[in-house]
């Protein structure tokens, strides 16, 4: 089944698709409350606030420290017998891997599961040249077979259920129906490694890597990340300029603060550090290895003031706490990056601000993300500072503008305040029928507010009435 | 000469990216008025580092620790208390995987007698053949290799907090070893058993060799128990890529 939520759709079509599909949000509140329990559960054993401050310190220094980073990352990683490339952004990158693959004469590239070629559409562009991408993830496989983009940062299938894959498996490799995780698994398996050891290219993120030493480091479970890094000829790591840490004791601590915020494990199966291609008289590893440094919009949000989103781990905590993303998914958001953090750094990459206008408004801002953060990014922070940014930008529709506009007229002068707030008691309760039944819709222009909201009828009297009567009862209060 | 203009735009592209990158970088960062980052942002100092995860005071000992830990891996262990015990539980569990439909081949680090002496002749005698490959780039090779169901190797170090070892590539020891085949063992010396990570960062620190200890090989990686995936409804599947079943035996060093 492909999933009903057209990612091309303006905002406000996604989300109404997403909340009318009944079996998304129960699939992605059992899923998200489990990993958010089991976070809860590898945390508690330690010193968390420690960690957490012990990450903020050393992600806020290499921040601060960025450039020098990029340029010690850079020379040893060339020391270790690899190449680096810049890219000022998604086309620039996409240009470079699409010459390697060219150079290296390479016809399929198998990939293990990162975010950074997606926020780039890498795949696409490969295609595009006659070049068959395979993604090795097992989630990342199921959402490549169902033609779908990944809802969840780390949990990319989170929105579908087993049968749902079941018919894929049978539809796609004729495979006989089973309920059963393991069969898929082993199936998935046998397919996958003919793909690995016929690959000419390998291709992965990055979730961290280590400026001192030139060394990139790939988090996985599953050994796809060790397979795509291993078997090719050629190895090309893709990652935001962002993803530095300075010394190998601040990877090892990002590393088991990762694991545990992401899916509660105090260690994940692996942890693939590579320094440069096989050495010489090595018996396998890549001939050739490359590391692609990216910007896409990530120096500009240092200098906007948003530079405290590039601390980000991507260890979707944020999104397993959040009650928005858990109602409309990820595939809401429309975005690579959804949840909280995606709703701050989606407008914010590249020139995506015009088409993701709409979503530092995806959230409640209930603050549970930010208590969520392994380095305590203020994301409903972010997400006002956006919203400020926006209707300043003048991004916000025009009768929405008018009518806060208007509001703020009338709010700050109280007589005029108090004749509009009788007036509109009056009206919703006439609406409502003296009941207490919430408005499907106020008549126009209001009817732009209930196009997405219900209304609540206005209660009889006002705060002031009521505690003017209250104070002339019981005497004011002291 | 078209060719090589071409390559000459490819490379001044390239420079003007990593020029235009860096200077928007600093540029920000010079601005006073800057949220994030502060302008004085201290970095983490070596020894500063907290120990994530520690001993507890009631593990009896870190080959204890480590068989736990691992088992909630879903991996599980040997502990022999000589090299005799060593050797036969590592005879014995190869052995019941190779069942009799399989090839009697083992995909191995070179010099297994270096971490169990007679371990080779052992296995020898029991006809499994330890293959020790030179190269994969033969597409062949690779095929052949590909039928191999076990794979056995030693370890850089472990760690008993985490149940995690860490395998270090060189022209012996393959990555191969510990990632194509299902079943994958791997043996322990209890001189290479550490309590944690941070153990290990340390001492390097100490003699100032973690750079090299780092990247003086190309790859180096932590493995904690049997490839695994919660991809499918955040059920637990095994062997996804990696081995499906994952043994070390642990045992005092030879001498």
């Amino acid at each position: 089944m492909r999933s009903r939520i057209d990612i091309e759709a303006p905002f406000k079509t996604r989300v109404k698709q997403a909340v009318a599909n009944p079996t998304l949000a129960d699939t992605l509140t059992r899923a998200t409350l489990h990993l958010k329990e089991q976070k809860r559960l590898s945390l508690e054993e330690l010193e968390a606030q420690r960690l957490r401050d012990q990450m903020r310190q050393m992600k806020a220094h290499t921040l601060r420290n960025l450039p020098e980073l990029l340029e010690r990352f850079e020379h040893n990683v060339v020391m270790n017998g690899g190449r680096v490339h810049w890219a000022e952004d998604a086309d620039e990158a996409n240009r470079i891997i699409g010459e390697l693959a060219e150079q290296h004469d390479v016809r399929k590239v198998v990939k293990s599961k990162s975010m950074a070629t997606e926020e780039i559409h890498l795949n696409h562009h490969l295609e595009a040249k006659g070049i068959t991408c395979v993604e090795t993830d097992l989630g990342e496989y199921i959402i490549q077979l169902a033609e779908e983009i990944p809802s969840h940062i780390v949990a990319p299938v989170i929105h579908k259920r087993i049968d749902e894959i079941s018919d894929l498996f049978a539809e796609k490799l004729s495979m006989p129906r089973t309920l059963d995780p393991q069969a898929l698994c082993a199936r998935a398996r046998v397919e996958l490694r003919q793909e690995f050891l016929s690959a000419d290219m390998g291709i992965s993120g990055c979730n961290f890597a280590i400026a001192d030493t030139g060394t990139v480091c790939i988090v996985t479970n599953e050994g796809n990340g060790r397979m795509v890094s291993t078997l090719p000829r050629v190895y090309v790591a893709v990652m935001g300029i962002e993803k530095l840490v300075p010394t190998p004791q601040d990877a090892f601590l990002q590393y088991q603060s990762l694991t545990r915020s992401a899916t509660g494990q105090r260690v994940t199966v692996y942890l693939s550090m590579t320094s440069g291609p096989k050495r010489l008289e090595d018996v396998d590893g890549p001939e050739e290895f490359h590391v692609v440094l990216m910007d896409n919009g990530r120096s500009r949000m240092l200098a906007d003031g948003y530079g405290e989103s590039l601390m980000c781990i991507r260890c979707g905590a944020c999104l397993n706490v959040c009650p928005v993303y858990r109602q409309i998914s990820g595939h809401g958001y429309g975005n690579t990056y959804s949840g909280p953090i995606g709703a701050v750094i989606s407008p914010l990459l590249s020139e995506e601000m015009a088409r993701n206008k709409d979503l530092p408004y995806a959230s409640t801002l209930c603050g549970a993300c930010r208590d969520a953060c392994p380095v305590q990014i203020d994301l409903p922070k972010m997400l006002l500072n956006l919203r400020h940014d926006l209707v300043s930008g003048k991004h916000m529709p025009g009768a929405e503008r008018r009518a806060m506009q208007g509001f703020a007229g009338v709010a700050s002068r109280p007589t005029a305040y108090r004749g509009t707030a009788r007036a509109a008691r009056t009206g919703t309760r006439l609406l409502s029928g003296f009941g207490d039944r919430n408005l499907r819709r106020l008549p126009p222009p209001l009817h732009h507010w209930t196009r997405q909201r219900d209304f609540p009828p206005m209660a009889k009297q006002s705060f002031r009435e009521w505690w003017a009567k209250r104070s002339g009862t019981r005497g004011p209060a002291t | 000469m078209v060719g090589q203009a071409i390559r000459d735009a490819g490379t001044r592209n390239v420079s003007q990216a990593r020029q235009r990158i860096l200077d928007r970088l600093r540029q920000g960062l010079a601005d006073p008025k800057l949220p994030w980052p502060p302008a004085d942002a201290p970095p983490l100092t070596p020894g500063e580092h907290m120990h994530v995860a520690t001993l507890r005071a009631e593990d009896v000992g870190l080959e204890q620790r480590f068989a736990g830990e691992l088992e909630k891996l879903h991996g599980s262990s040997d502990i022999a208390d000589s090299i005799v015990g060593a050797r036969m539980f590592t005879v014995q569990k190869i052995l019941e995987w190779l069942d009799d439909t399989g090839p009697r081949r083992v995909l191995a680090w070179s010099e297994l007698n270096s971490w169990i002496p007679g371990l080779e002749e052992s296995l020898f005698d029991r006809h499994v053949e330890v293959v020790v490959p030179e190269s994969l780039d033969n597409p062949d090779t690779r095929g052949d290799l590909q039928e191999i169901r076990v794979g056995i190797t030693g370890v850089e170090v472990a760690f008993a907090a985490t149940g995690s070892m860490l395998l270090k590539s060189t022209p012996g020891q393959s990555r191969s070893a510990s990632l194509l085949p299902l079943n994958h063992i791997a043996l322990i010396p209890g001189t290479r058993l550490l309590p944690n990570v941070e153990t290990w960062l340390e001492q390097h620190q100490q003699d100032d060799s973690l750079g090299h200890a780092i990247r003086n090989s190309a790859n180096l990686t932590l493995v904690s128990g049997p490839s695994k995936s919660a991809d499918i409804e955040s059920k637990l599947t095994l062997g996804v890529h990696g081995p499906k079943e994952l043994h070390t035996v642990l045992y005092p060093a030879a001498g």
